[in-house]
C-alpha cells in the first residue's frame, strides 16, 4: 500500500512504530497531488517547501519524545484545508478574485487546533466561490473533476476537499458546511464527510457564508478518521460567542459498540427526491443495519422542499450582510471582483432583507424554521437516527450547474432541513451506480448525537466493502 | 396578525428599476446586461420561495438561532491588538499608516 | 409648495414652537472594545495601532459583546428611570461607508437594552448599546481611515421630541453628562468626541385655528455644548423663514439631515445618501439573545453611585448648604469629592470652619480645586474668616430644638437605628446654617440622647 492511501489511524500507527517517517508520508501526498492535479484540480495552494520542513519538525518530535505522540493525534499527518478557512501567512481567498492575493495575518480557531494536534498543513484546497454552489464551478479559478470521474463534478462547495481524499492525494482533510457543502461532495466523491452539530466546532476565522448556519467539518476516508478529526476540531471557542461548551467526548470509544436496538428511522419524504438507484442503495442499507439488530422505523418529515425555500431566504439575507466587508480598502480587491453566482446571492439578500419585504421573506422564513426544527424534535422522540439518501442523484457532468440560480438548492435538498435546524448529519457511501460513480447516503441525529452518529456508520463501514473500493488513477 | 406583505401574489417578475434599487444598497455595479440576467433569475428565485406562503405561521415564533445560547459575553480585558504592519499589510493602498481611499467627498 | 401669499402672512404673525428631540452618543471607556480585545481608549493613539481582525472586519472574524459595557448601558438606564426589558439582542445594520469595515454596525433594533426613562421632565425613548466606527481623514483628493476607533463600545440615548427650547437641550445634556461622569462609565468630553449629539428640530407653528409643523432637521458635526444652542438657535429660524418662504409641512421621507458648520455658524443640508436610509437591520447571528433576571438588574441598581441630584439634597440637609450652592457644587464629581473630603478633614480640626461656610467658600472665591487640596483650603478658610463662631449655648439650643421637633428620628435612634444620628446632625447643622462641626455636633447629640435615655 502506498503511503498516501493511509487513513489517519494507520498513518498515526506508522509513525509512531516508525515504520516510515513523517516526510516521507508528506512526500508520498505530494507525489500524487503533482501527478494527478494537473486533472483534478483539488488544490489552489499547495505548500511544498512548508509541508515539508513541517514534516521534518514533526520527524524531530516523533524521534525525541514518544509521549507527545499520543497527545497529538496529528503529528506529521498532511491535512488538507479548504480554502475558506484563514491560515495565518497563507493565501486564503475562498476561491474568489476578491481575495485572490488575500494572505491572513491569523489563524482560524480549527486550524489552530489541527496545528496544535501536530496537522502538516499540505495545501488549500478548491471550492464554490465564497462557498456558494454544490459544485465547485462557480469557484473564480477552476473547476475540480471528480477523480471517480473526470468528466463529472465532484460536489461543492467542499469539492476540492473530497477529491483530495478520494484520489488520495492527502491524509485527511477540512471542510465546512452550510447546508450540504461537506456532505454532498462526499456522496459524489465517495468520501466520508461530517457535518456536526451547529455550534459544535468553532466558526472564527471561517470566511462566513451564513452565519446562523456555517460549520466546519471533516472530511474523511473512513468513519474512525472523521471521529478523530472531530474531536480534534470540536469545542468552545471563546472568540466565537455560538460555540457550545457541551463537553466533546472521545468519539472513538463507543464507535464499536454496534446498532442493536438503535431505533433507525426512514422518511418517504426523503426516498422520494432521490433516483432510483439511489433509492435502491439506501434501501438495501437499511437492510444491512436492520441484520445487525437496528429497529427499522418508516417516518414522515415535513417536505423538504420548504426547506429549500427557508434555506434560500435566510442563506442569501446572511450572505448579503457577510458580504459587504469586501470593499477592497483594508485587504483584498473591490467587489467588481465578484462573481456571477455572489452577485446573484447578494442582490437577492439585500431584495429580502430591504424595507417592506423584510416581514414576508426574512421572518417567514424564519418562522418556517422555526416548524422544521419542531418537526425533527418531534421525530427523535420516536427514532434514535434517521437514515436517508445523502445528494438526490450522482456526480453530474461538468457544466450542470451553470447558468442555474437554484443549482445548489436542488442538489442539496436533503441536506437543508437538518442543516436549517442545527443537525449532525454523516455521509457515507453505501452503494455505487452502474456508471461506476459512488452513492452516498446520510444519517442524522438530534443536537449532539455525533457519538450515535458515529457509531451506526462505523457499524454500516464495518459490515460492508464500499469504503474500500478506491477511483483508478 | 401577520404585517400585510408586499409580495406580489402573481408573477414576481422584479421591474429593472428595483433591480437597480437593490443593487445600490448592496454596491454592487451592474452592467446593463447583467441586470437584465440577474433579474430573470431573482425572479425565478422569488417564485419558488412563494410556496412558503401555502404554510400557515400566524402562531410560530421566529428562529434565528438553533442554540440555545443565551448571555454570552467576554470580560472587559485587552489582549494584544495586531502591529501596524500586520493591519496595514494587504491594503492596496494606504498612506502615513492609514488606509487610503478615494476622496469620499468627490 | 407655493402657498398664497395671504396665507404667508398670517404665519408671520403666528406663533411657533421648536419641537427638538436629541439623539445622543457617548463612548463608554471600558479598558477593552465591544466586541474584541483591542484597547477602547483610542484618543491621540498612533493610528491603527488598536486593530484585530475583529474591529478590522477581515474575512472569518466574529465578535464576542463585552459584558461590562453590557452592565453599563443598563446602569446608564436605570440612572435614567428606564426600564429594563428581560430580553434584548444585538442587530446588525446595514450600510456602506468606508470607515464601517464590516459593511455593517452591530447595533440594536427593536430589542434595545433600556427604554421608557426620564430625566428631569424630558422623556427617553430608549438607550442601547451598538459599536463606533473609525475616524476618517480628509486630505488632498483623499480620505484617510485609522480604525483605532472602530469598534469602541457606544451607547445611545435617544429622547424623546420633548425639549422645546435650545437652552432647554444644553442644560439636559449637561445634566446628563454629569450623570454619565458620576456613573464613571465615561468622560462623556464632547470636544474628544465621546459624546456627541444630534438633535432633531422642527417647529410647531399655529396659524389660527390649525397647527402646522415644519419638515424634520436632524443636526450632525456639533461638538459642544455652545454649539449644541447655536445649531438649534440657528435651524428654528431657518426653518421659520423656510416655511415663511416655502410653506412646506412635514410629511413622511422629508426628514433631512443638516451638518453645523462651525465656522460660519451655519446648518447646511448634507448631500441626500443615494438611497433612503435602508438599513435592513436583521439579528445578529453571531451573537446570542441576552436575557435578564430581574435579581441581575437590582443588583446593577444597588451598584448605582449616589447621583448628582440626590447628593444635592444632601448637602442641603446634612451640610447645610444653600440649595444654589449645593447645585454648584454637585456640577461635577470632582467638585463634590473634594467638597466631602474637605468636610471630613474639617472634622479632625479641633475648631473648624462650618461646614457651610466650606461650601459657600468653594462656590464664592471659585477655587481652583486643581491648584489646591481640602487641606490647604481649610487653612486659608480659617486664616480669611477663622472657626465657626457658635458658642456652646447657641449649639446647645439648636440641639434641644431638634431633638424636641424630632421625636420618631429619637425613637429610632434609641432602636438602634444608627442613621437616625447622621439625620439629627443635619438638622442642627441646618438649624445654625452650617455652622458648628459636625464631630462635635454629633458627640454632643450622642451626649444628650444618652442622658435622655437615663432620664
Amino acid at each position: 500500500m502506498k503511503l498516501n492511501e493511509l487513513t489517519i489511524k494507520e498513518a498515526h500507527e506508522g509513525l509512531r512504530q516508525k515504520k516510515f517517517s513523517s516526510l516521507e508520508l508528506v512526500r508520498a501526498c505530494l507525489g500524487q497531488i503533482k501527478r494527478l492535479d494537473p486533472k483534478i484540480n483539488a488544490f489552489i495552494t499547495v505548500c511544498e517547501r512548508e509541508a515539508a520542513k513541517e514534516a521534518e519538525r514533526a520527524d524531530k518530535i516523533l524521534g525525541q519524545k514518544p509521549t507527545d505522540i499520543s497527545a497529538r493525534p496529528l503529528l506529521g499527518i498532511p491535512v488538507a484545508v479548504k480554502d475558506n478557512f484563514c491560515t495565518k501567512g497563507l493565501k486564503t481567498t475562498a476561491s474568489s478574485n476578491v481575495l485572490a492575493d488575500f494572505i491572513p495575518p491569523y489563524d482560524a480557531t480549527v486550524v489552530t487546533k489541527i496545528k496544535d494536534a501536530g496537522a502538516v498543513i499540505l495545501g488549500k484546497t478548491n471550492m464554490d466561490a465564497w462557498a456558494h454552489g454544490s459544485s465547485t464551478e462557480t469557484s473564480d479559478f477552476f473547476t475540480t473533476h471528480n477523480p471517480w470521474n473526470f468528466n463529472r463534478l465532484p460536489g461543492g462547495s467542499s469539492g476540492g476537499s473530497a477529491a483530495s481524499i478520494a484520489a488520495d492525494e492527502t491524509i485527511a482533510s477540512l471542510g465546512s458546511e452550510t447546508a450540504g457543502s461537506i456532505r454532498q461532495p462526499s456522496s459524489w466523491c465517495g468520501t466520508v464527510g461530517f457535518k456536526p452539530t451547529y455550534g459544535r466546532v468553532s466558526r472564527y476565522g471561517l470566511i462566513a457564508m451564513a452565519s446562523s448556519l456555517d460549520c466546519p467539518g471533516p472530511i474523511a476516508k473512513t468513519v474512525s478518521d472523521a471521529a478523530i478529526l472531530l474531536r480534534i476540531i470540536a469545542g468552545k471557542d471563546p472568540s466565537d460567542a455560538t460555540t457550545s461548551s457541551y463537553a466533546v467526548p472521545n468519539y472513538l470509544e463507543k464507535i464499536n459498540k454496534g446498532t442493536k436496538g438503535i431505533r433507525v428511522g426512514v422518511a418517504k419524504e426523503y426516498l422520494a427526491v432521490a433516483e432510483n438507484e439511489i433509492k435502491e442503495a439506501v434501501l438495501a442499507a437499511v437492510k444491512t443495519l436492520e441484520k445487525m439488530g437496528a429497529k427499522v422505523k418508516d417516518i414522515s418529515l415535513v417536505d423538504p422542499k420548504y426547506a429549500i425555500a427557508v434555506y434560500t431566504i435566510l442563506q442569501r439575507s446572511e450572505v448579503s450582510s457577510n458580504l459587504a466587508r469586501y470593499d477592497g480598502i483594508r485587504f483584498g480587491f473591490g467587489r467588481e471582483k465578484f462573481g456571477q453566482e455572489a452577485k446573484r446571492r447578494i442582490m437577492l439578500g439585500t431584495y429580502y432583507l430591504s424595507a417592506g419585504y423584510y416581514e414576508a421573506y426574512y421572518l417567514k422564513a424564519q418562522k418556517m424554521r422555526s416548524i422544521i426544527c419542531r418537526d425533527f424534535e418531534k421525530a427523535f422522540k420516536d427514532v434514535d437516527v434517521i437514515l436517508g439518501p445523502s445528494a438526490p442523484t450522482t456526480a453530474l457532468p461538468l457544466g450542470a450547474s451553470k447558468d442555474h440560480p437554484m443549482f445548489g438548492e436542488m442538489m442539496d435538498i436533503l441536506f437543508e432541513p437538518s442543516a436549517i435546524a442545527g443537525l449532525p448529519g454523516l455521509s457515507l457511501t453505501c452503494g455505487f451506480s452502474a456508471e461506476g460513480l459512488p452513492i452516498g447516503m446520510q444519517i442524522l441525529g438530534p443536537q449532539f448525537s455525533e457519538e450515535l452518529l458515529f457509531q451506526v456508520g462505523y457499524a454500516f463501514e464495518q459490515a460492508t466493502d464500499w469504503h474500500k473500493r478506491k477511483p483508478k488513477l | 396578525m401577520e404585517k400585510k406583505s408586499k409580495v406580489k401574489s402573481q408573477k414576481s417578475k422584479l421591474t429593472e428599476g428595483e433591480v437597480v434599487h437593490v443593487a445600490n444598497l448592496a454596491h454592487l455595479a451592474l452592467a446593463p446586461k447583467e441586470i437584465k440576467k440577474i433579474r430573470d433569475q431573482l425572479s425565478e428565485v422569488l417564485d419558488y420561495v412563494k410556496i412558503l406562503q401555502q404554510v400557515d405561521t400566524v402562531k410560530i415564533v421566529p428562529t434565528s438561532q438553533v442554540t440555545g445560547l443565551k448571555d454570552v459575553f467576554r470580560e472587559d480585558s485587552v489582549q494584544p491588538s495586531l502591529s501596524v504592519k500586520d493591519s496595514l499589510s494587504e491594503s492596496k493602498n494606504s498612506e502615513g499608516e492609514k488606509f487610503k481611499v478615494k476622496s469620499i467627498f468627490q | 409648495m407655493m402657498r398664497q401669499i395671504g396665507q404667508i402672512s398670517q404665519i408671520r404673525r403666528a406663533n411657533y414652537q421648536p419641537i427638538i428631540g436629541l439623539e445622543i452618543h457617548i463612548e463608554l471607556k471600558t479598558k477593552s472594545k465591544m466586541f474584541c480585545g483591542c484597547p477602547a481608549d483610542h484618543f491621540g493613539k498612533p493610528p491603527n495601532t488598536q486593530t484585530c481582525p475583529v474591529c478590522l472586519g477581515l474575512p472569518g472574524a466574529l465578535p464576542v459583546p463585552n459584558r461590562k459595557a453590557v452592565e453599563w448601558t443598563i446602569m446608564a438606564g436605570l440612572a435614567l428611570g428606564c426600564q429594563i426589558p428581560g430580553e434584548s439582542k444585538f442587530d446588525r445594520k446595514n450600510y456602506f461607508y468606508p470607515d464601517l469595515p464590516k459593511g455593517y454596525q452591530i447595533s440594536q433594533y427593536d430589542q434595545p437594552l433600556a427604554i421608557s426613562g426620564k430625566l428631569g421632565n424630558i422623556g427617553i425613548c430608549r438607550v442601547h448599546l451598538e459599536e463606533d466606527t473609525g475616524k476618517l481623514v480628509h486630505v488632498e483628493k483623499a480620505t484617510l481611515i485609522d480604525f483605532n476607533r472602530s469598534g469602541v463600545p457606544l451607547m445611545e440615548i435617544v429622547t424623546e421630541p420633548d425639549l422645546t427650547s435650545s437652552d432647554e437641550a444644553k442644560e439636559f445634556l449637561q445634566n446628563l453628562q454629569r450623570i454619565i461622569k458620576y456613573l464613571g462609565i465615561s468622560e462623556a468630553d464632547m470636544e474628544k468626541g465621546q459624546m456627541r449629539c444630534e438633535p432633531t428640530v422642527n417647529l410647531e407653528i399655529k396659524k389660527g385655528n390649525l397647527t402646522v409643523y415644519t419638515p424634520l432637521a436632524e443636526i450632525k458635526n456639533i461638538n459642544s455644548f455652545r454649539f449644541v444652542k447655536r445649531a438649534i438657535d440657528f435651524e428654528v429660524q431657518r426653518q421659520f423663514e423656510e416655511f415663511e418662504r416655502t410653506g412646506i409641512e412635514k410629511q413622511a421621507g422629508n426628514k433631512v439631515t443638516r451638518g453645523w458648520n462651525e465656522q460660519k455658524g451655519i446648518t447646511i443640508l448634507q448631500r441626500e445618501k443615494e438611497e433612503a436610509a435602508d438599513y435592513r437591520y436583521f439579528p445578529e447571528p453571531d451573537i446570542p439573545p441576552m436575557r435578564f433576571e430581574r435579581k441581575n438588574i437590582e443588583d446593577l441598581r444597588k451598584k448605582l453611585p449616589e447621583l448628582p441630584e440626590k447628593r444635592a439634597r444632601r448637602f442641603i440637609r446634612e451640610y447645610g448648604v444653600s440649595e444654589y450652592n449645593a447645585a454648584i457644587l454637585i456640577e461635577n464629581k470632582g467638585k463634590a469629592d473634594f467638597f466631602e473630603e474637605a468636610v471630613s478633614y474639617a472634622r479632625e480640626l479641633e475648631k473648624p470652619p462650618g461646614t457651610k461656610a466650606i461650601g459657600d467658600w468653594i462656590v464664592n472665591k471659585r477655587v481652583d480645586l486643581a491648584k489646591t487640596s481640602p487641606e490647604n483650603l481649610l487653612k486659608a478658610i480659617l486664616a480669611k474668616a477663622g472657626a465657626a463662631t457658635l458658642d456652646d449655648s447657641e449649639l446647645i439650643a439648636a440641639i434641644t430644638s431638634v431633638l424636641g421637633i424630632n421625636q420618631k428620628a429619637v425613637i429610632d435612634y434609641n432602636n438602634g437605628k444608627e442613621p437616625a444620628l447622621m439625620f439629627l446632625v443635619g438638622q442642627v447643622l441646618r438649624r445654625t446654617k452650617g455652622k458648628g462641626d459636625p464631630g462635635q455636633i454629633r458627640l454632643l447629640l450622642e451626649k444628650e440622647l444618652h442622658d435622655d435615655k437615663k432620664r
